[in-house]
């Protein structure tokens, strides 16, 4: 059975937040919530999460400010962005630093499964 | 022939059905299963007196009739069979179940709708009234993309249900001070302030459509969820409006009690839907005060 991921959620959306922790735990994984980029940031130091699920616009520390703290204190750390923001310059800018992928909001739960395994098999914690 | 969900705006603007009458079939809509007849209707190119033949038949009897009149073969009509509804369809299937029109009568209504303009562009013209010449495109686009997005992401068919009331408002508001607001700036190469205002009744409507959940009161998750709302549909909007090479970007919602005045010159639409009534609103610049008051 393949370990327990431990997820970092970074929405300021309370709902979102909501629905995301639901479907993650449903997919086996253990939650930590936070309500935008600068709070995230904090966690990430806290919990050391297996991944990240980020937003873009945020207010204080939006998303792609976030990705670039978070990509200098642990530069494996797999990140999904999960955002309404999915113009090419975006997708552009978080994929040269180094993101996992970009889910473009409302998610479908197979998307999410889908990112949930590429982090599984990135931080090793798959079934194999 | 085109069947699409902005038939009912079609026929709400040429005064074809009544406010009460189409406010009933919209939810009634979104659980209609529209029949092998109406899919057939819009995917080939029939002749009318074909689909008036076929209407009253079982769907294997439409199946029959369609491949011996060579219209479709077996895979095409398995395809058509398994097709997902939609929301053009399901209407037209709920206006047909409730009997407010004959089939004859609704095949003459879709050819005045299929030879006609887009409905969105003609009741957002009667608003615009000269007003917001440089962006009436982009405006137009815009609620075009904001009702497609609220029928994708709630299931709910809505229109522009007040083109008389719809004018742009100077110092005056359209609104009474309880009504609540949230507001979304889009920028880039094009600029724009985009918003949604209800009273709490409705906005709590709305809220429950978006989230799946029953929101009774105006509290937190509330406000989140319409926020939520605006935030997706404009991020749909900003990615289509991209693909024409166009640089956008979002800032985060805000919320806010809608202010009676001072307000900058705006475009007020207001959208009718099964959850409740709302105004959709369009702006050049920010229409919330500074502070979040909810």
């Amino acid at each position: 059975m393949a370990e327990k991921l431990t997820i970092l959620i970074c929405d300021d959306s309370m709902l979102l937040r909501k629905k995301l922790k639901d479907d993650l735990e449903t997919l086996g994984c253990e939650v930590v919530q936070a309500e935008n980029g600068k709070d995230g940031i904090m966690k990430e130091l806290q919990f050391k999460p297996d991944g990240v699920f980020l937003d873009v616009v945020m207010p204080e520390v939006g998303g792609v400010e976030a990705l670039r703290v978070l990509k200098q204190i642990n530069p494996d750390l797999p990140v999904v962005m999960l955002s309404s923001m999915g113009t090419p310059e975006v997708l552009m800018e978080t994929l040269k630093m180094g993101v996992l992928g970009f889910i473009q909001k409302p998610y479908e739960l197979s998307q999410l499964e889908k990112a949930v395994n590429s982090i599984r098999k990135k931080v090793g914690k798959d079934e194999n | 022939m085109r069947i699409n969900k902005f038939f009912p705006q079609y026929l709400f603007n040429a005064n074809e059905i009544t406010g009460d009458k189409l406010r009933r079939l919209l939810k009634v809509a979104p659980k209609a299963e529209a029949s092998l007849a109406v899919r057939a209707l819009r995917k080939f190119n029939m002749p009318g007196s074909l689909f008036l033949e076929m209407y009253p038949l079982e769907d294997n009897a439409v199946g029959e009739k369609l491949t011996a009149a060579k219209i479709v073969d077996e895979k095409g009509l398995a395809d058509l069979r398994s097709e997902p509804g939609d929301a053009g369809l399901n209407f037209i299937q709920s206006l047909l179940d409730t009997e407010m029109y004959t089939p004859a009568q609704v095949l003459e209504l879709l050819k005045k709708f299929d030879d006609g303009p887009c409905p969105i562009c003609v009741v957002m013209e009667n608003a615009f009234n000269g007003k917001f010449a440089q962006e009436w495109d982009s405006f137009c686009e815009y609620v075009k993309s904001f009702l497609d997005s609220l029928n994708r992401f709630t299931g709910e068919i809505a229109i522009v249900s007040d083109a008389k009331g719809v004018d742009p408002v100077h110092a005056m508001g359209v609104m009474p001070q309880e009504f609540n607001g949230v507001s979304q700036r889009i920028g880039g190469d094009q600029s724009l302030v985009t918003g949604i205002a209800a009273v709490d009744e409705d906005w709590c409507g709305l809220a429950s459509c978006y989230s799946g959940e029953t929101i009774p009161l105006l509290n937190d998750m509330a406000v989140d969820s319409v926020s939520e709302l605006l935030n997706v549909i404009n991020g749909i909007y900003a990615v289509e409006t991209a693909r024409k090479h166009l640089e956008m970007d979002l800032d985060a919602p805000r919320s806010a009690q809608m202010p009676a005045f001072p307000q900058p010159e705006k475009l007020v639409v207001k959208v009718s839907a099964a959850c409740g009534e709302f105004y959709l609103i369009l702006a050049k610049e920010e229409f919330l005060p500074p502070t979040t008051i909810f």
